[in-house]
């Protein structure tokens, strides 16, 4: 069973397409690269995939569940979790308010029970694992505003990994990291991936997908222009010419 | 026992120390009247923690809580004068009934973004201004409603202002205590995430839409008590108190003490309602005094009282981690996450 399938999904913007007929599938513990130019359609992809656009056409399933109708709560709640290409927290709350955000998603907890206190599932050493592996050492209390650019980008991955997705959307981990944090950003993917999660990962930063991906997806106006391992993408003509822009 | 339990306990039992120390030394020493302007604060409060949740918690501007506390007040004044219902259901009564116009309202209005939903609530305040005063038959009209009956709690019966204040100031301190829990549900963090990222919140698996109503329905409910309260405590209720001047004098109450923390709300609540017993040499300048203290808020304390103690707080705590090199500080994981 995939995690997650795209069937020539499409939107158009105005009369143009911002994406269309993209198909692939992502299979638990597979990390998938999505790359293109600037403009390809790439955060459109995901954006259409999490259910923050709805699609005009194509299909796309989450556990073979068809999810084309449902929204970005309801999909997220299926197992679909997602980063942004700049970090996404809860700007005015603590450190430990935006983790149990991703843990509130994990456990699906009612409020009554919230409020009674009742808990969920046990994810100290969880918490602790993925911090280690992303070498994150805050201060819990802390407000979120008051951490690095760095530390937010890793830990939206935390979060997004402490919500047990089944599948992970990342746009753009790599972007304004230096080689030390990325290096952990990388290892908390792979981490992911070894649990059986299955990864959409956005990137521009060649060596790291070429290194990281399974299989690599590449778009260009929106299209889906080829498909496959890192050296038959590598090698492919027209991936050269809509990066390079020679035949 | 959890070490957050043992605080709240902690900060339950002082208060309510407090509250017998003010009670016995300084509400008895003085005058009905500002015995009055407190027990008032005490009961605007319930509208203003509702402003609280909506907008210090969600994010929501909603200008319409004065409506609320409207319904709450001439609904329990009107089952208790004019159908008999026993005061204590008539007050339960009069918070569902904002409750169920908050349902319907919210349900209308929260589709709306930005300040689309806060003209939509200036709307209904000015609806609800208009009905309470010429719907005679359900308010009274402009005479309002009087002779409502006294509340009666296990045979002992509030007379008195001074009767009231122990009364209120423990349903103000339930409320807080309310308040704190609320923040640290699962209810409580989406509500956070709505208010700082409708995206995230979204991604995040929470329901945007549905979760501004229910807050929106809590509010209501919590002003519709408050009327409820204003009305057997004053015993008779007038339609020039629901009005957009009061609305925004809430809006002043919380912005003032601090618009993320109950506590600070309380605070300015009871400061705005003190402040003409405070400057009554200066009366005819009231307004003045409003306008200023708002700029000023806004220039120098955007978050009001509690946002300057925090900030002191904070300083304190990046100095303290300053000293610990390498490490984001103390506080780890298994301090804070239950």
């Amino acid at each position: 069973m995939s995690c997650l399938r795209v069937e020539e999904i499409g939107i158009t913007f105005g009369g143009l397409a911002a994406v269309s007929d993209v198909s692939f599938t992502v299979e638990p513990g597979e990390i998938m690269g999505l790359i293109g130019p600037n403009g390809a359609g790439k955060t459109t992809t995901l954006n259409l995939i999490s259910g923050l656009y709805e699609a005009d056409r194509g299909r796309v399933y989450l556990n073979d569940q068809d999810v084309t109708k449902k929204t970005a709560y309801e999909r997220a709640r299926l197992g679909l979790g997602r980063t942004f290409q700049t970090p996404h927290m809860l700007t005015r709350s603590t450190v430990s308010d935006n983790m149990k955000l991703g843990t509130d998603l994990a456990d699906q907890m009612g409020f009554l029970k919230s409020f009674l206190g009742f808990k969920g599932h046990n994810f100290l050493d969880e918490v602790d694992g993925l911090m280690e592996i992303a070498d994150l050492k805050v201060d819990w209390k802390a407000d979120i505003s008051s951490l690095a650019y760095g530390q937010l980008k890793r830990l939206e991955i935390v979060r997004g990994l402490l919500a047990h997705p089944k599948t992970l959307l990342i746009d753009e981990p790599a972007a304004g990291l230096n080689a030390k944090e990325l290096e952990k950003s990388v290892a908390l993917m792979r981490h992911a991936a070894r649990e059986g999660v299955g990864i959409v990962l956005i990137e521009h930063k060649m060596d790291m997908i070429m290194n990281v991906c399974d299989h690599i997806v590449v778009l260009n106006f929106g299209k889906m222009i080829a498909h496959g391992t890192p050296d038959e993408v590598s090698a492919d003509e027209a991936v050269i010419e809509a990066y390079l822009g020679r035949k | 026992m959890k070490k957050e339990t043992l605080r709240v306990l902690l900060f339950a039992l002082s208060a309510l120390f407090a509250i017998v120390l003010l009670d016995q030394l300084v509400i008895t020493n003085l005058k009905n009247s500002q015995v009055n302007i407190i027990n008032v604060a005490l009961i605007f409060f319930f509208c203003v923690s509702g402003m609280y949740l909506l907008l210090g918690l969600g994010g929501v501007l909603s200008l319409c809580s004065v409506t609320m506390l409207g319904l709450g007040a001439f609904v329990c004044g009107f089952l208790n004068t004019k159908l008999n219902v026993p005061i204590p259901a008539a007050m339960l009564l009069g918070a569902l009934a904002s409750g169920v116009l908050a349902l319907f309202l919210g349900l209308l209005l929260l589709k709306l973004e930005g300040p689309c939903f806060v003209f939509g609530t200036i709307g209904v305040t000015y609806i609800g201004q208009s009905v309470f005063q010429n719907f005679a038959a359900f308010t009274g009209g402009p005479n309002g409603t009087g002779g409502i009956g006294k509340l009666v709690l296990f045979g002992y019966t509030f007379k008195t202002f001074k009767d009231w204040f122990p009364l209120l100031a423990v349903f103000v301190l339930l409320l807080i205590l309310l308040l704190h829990r609320i923040k640290q549900t699962t209810f409580g963090r989406s509500l956070m995430a709505v208010r700082d990222d409708a995206t995230a919140a979204y991604c995040m698996g929470v329901n945007v839409y549905r979760t501004k109503v229910v807050v929106f329905v809590l509010a209501g409910v919590l002003a519709g008590f408050g009327g409820s309260l204003y009305a057997v405590h004053n015993g008779t209720i007038s339609a020039s108190l629901f009005t957009f001047n009061t609305q925004l004098k809430f809006v002043i109450m919380l912005m003032l003490g601090g618009v993320m923390s109950p506590i600070g709300a309380l605070f300015g609540t009871v400061l705005v309602n003190y402040l003409p017993e405070l400057a009554r040499f200066a009366n005819s300048y009231l307004n003045l005094l409003y306008g200023c203290l708002i700029v000023l808020l806004m220039i120098f304390m955007p978050m009001g009282l509690a946002g300057i103690l925090k900030e002191a707080v904070v300083r304190y705590r990046v100095q303290r981690n300053k000293q610990l090199p390498g490490d984001g500080g103390k506080g780890g994981p298994s301090d804070v996450v239950s």
